[in-house]
């Protein structure tokens, strides 16, 4: 009985306590909100003895490459009508130019344009139109490095 | 009359309990023996002492006044309803139950806020590392669409992941000379 009543008073404390803590956290003033970000995960793909793939990459499609390891991460902020980029290992330079931002909330969709920077960095060399959902990654890759390949794996956080 | 009857009864005629012919006995002996008659005088001035030390007795006899009272009381209030142990108990764990219930909501209302607030929280240029798996595959979510440049080989490929079970889309740049 004592221990019954005790259990009772405990769980009508916590109660009252998860119930005043709530507002105080909405109280608090938020953080700037970022927007959109696409997270671009540098990866250099070689040959080697022993295959590996980095923790960080997780999934990674079969692209002949027995290593790929993460070497830099960027992430470029996704704004509706501008660019944003990030230099690469090898010198040159990686854009994404986001035309578009469609659908509600839920069902949003990014449409960009990934570039990557000629080699005489004068200009963008346009390399594919995507369209793609929050969370959804997608590769570009095949710029040479260091006697593998570079393989951007890129994905919109929103 | 052994030692210890003769100072019972001796005990029992200071007290005023004997009478008849018991009382008549100790009082024969008195007139006899010294030694008894020493004794209840002793005694009766110890009798005297605790007399004195002793409070003196309320006016007013407590037990009956209380009792009145709780006599007044039953007829006065209405009779007290009368509960099973076991219904007590169940309409207790029922309370227990619901208290327990609003405390489990209010943590579960908590910890989904937490979770909704905690992108606006995350510092975007260092997120945890579990960030990169979740969603990996594309396939579905992504459309690549490449573009065609004069000089330059750009392809897109729907290739397997190294575990088989999805797949990924690939814009692949041919500039090593190895296009996969």
């Amino acid at each position: 009985m004592k221990t019954r009543r005790t259990l009772l008073l405990s769980a009508i404390a916590l109660g009252c306590a998860v119930l005043t803590s709530a507002p105080a956290v909405e109280a608090q003033p938020q953080v700037q909100v970022q927007g959109p970000q696409a997270e671009v995960l540098i990866i250099l793909a070689t040959q080697c003895a022993q295959p590996s793939v980095d923790p960080k990459i997780g999934e990674m499609p079969k692209l002949g490459y027995s290593c790929y390891k993460v070497v830099d991460t960027k992430y470029l902020a996704l704004v509706k009508g501008q660019s944003s980029s990030a230099p690469l290992p090898n010198g040159r330079t990686f854009q994404i130019t986001t035309n578009d931002i469609i659908g509600s909330d839920k069902d949003k969709k990014y449409k960009m344009v990934a570039s990557v920077s000629q080699p005489d960095g004068k200009s963008f060399l346009k390399l594919a139109d995507v369209t793609a959902e929050p969370n959804k990654r997608f590769h570009v890759g095949g710029f040479g490095y260091q006697g593998g390949a570079l393989v951007l794996a890129i994905k919109v956080v929103p | 009359m052994t030692a210890s009857e003769r100072m019972m009864k001796l005990m029992a005629y200071i007290d005023g309990e004997l009478e008849g012919a018991e009382r008549a006995e100790i009082e024969k002996l008195l007139e006899t023996d010294a030694e008894a008659m020493k004794i209840v005088n002793q005694m009766a001035s110890l009798g005297e002492v605790v007399k004195a030390i002793q409070p003196k007795a309320p006016d007013i006899d407590l037990t009956d006044a209380i009792m009145a009272k709780v006599e007044n009381e039953k007829i006065d209030a209405p009779p007290a309803k009368v509960v099973s142990i076991s219904a007590a108990k169940k309409r207790r764990n029922v309370g227990v139950a619901v208290v327990a219930a609003l405390a489990l909501a209010a943590s579960v209302v908590v910890m989904t806020r937490q979770k909704d607030e905690a992108p606006l929280a995350r510092a975007p240029q260092n997120p945890p590392a579990e960030t990169n798996q979740v969603n990996q595959s594309s396939g579905p979510g992504v459309e690549v669409e490449a573009v065609e440049s004069p000089g330059h080989s750009v392809s897109v490929f729907y290739l397997p992941t190294t575990n088989e079970m999805s797949t990924s889309v690939v814009v692949w740049v041919d500039e090593t000379g190895d296009k996969k």
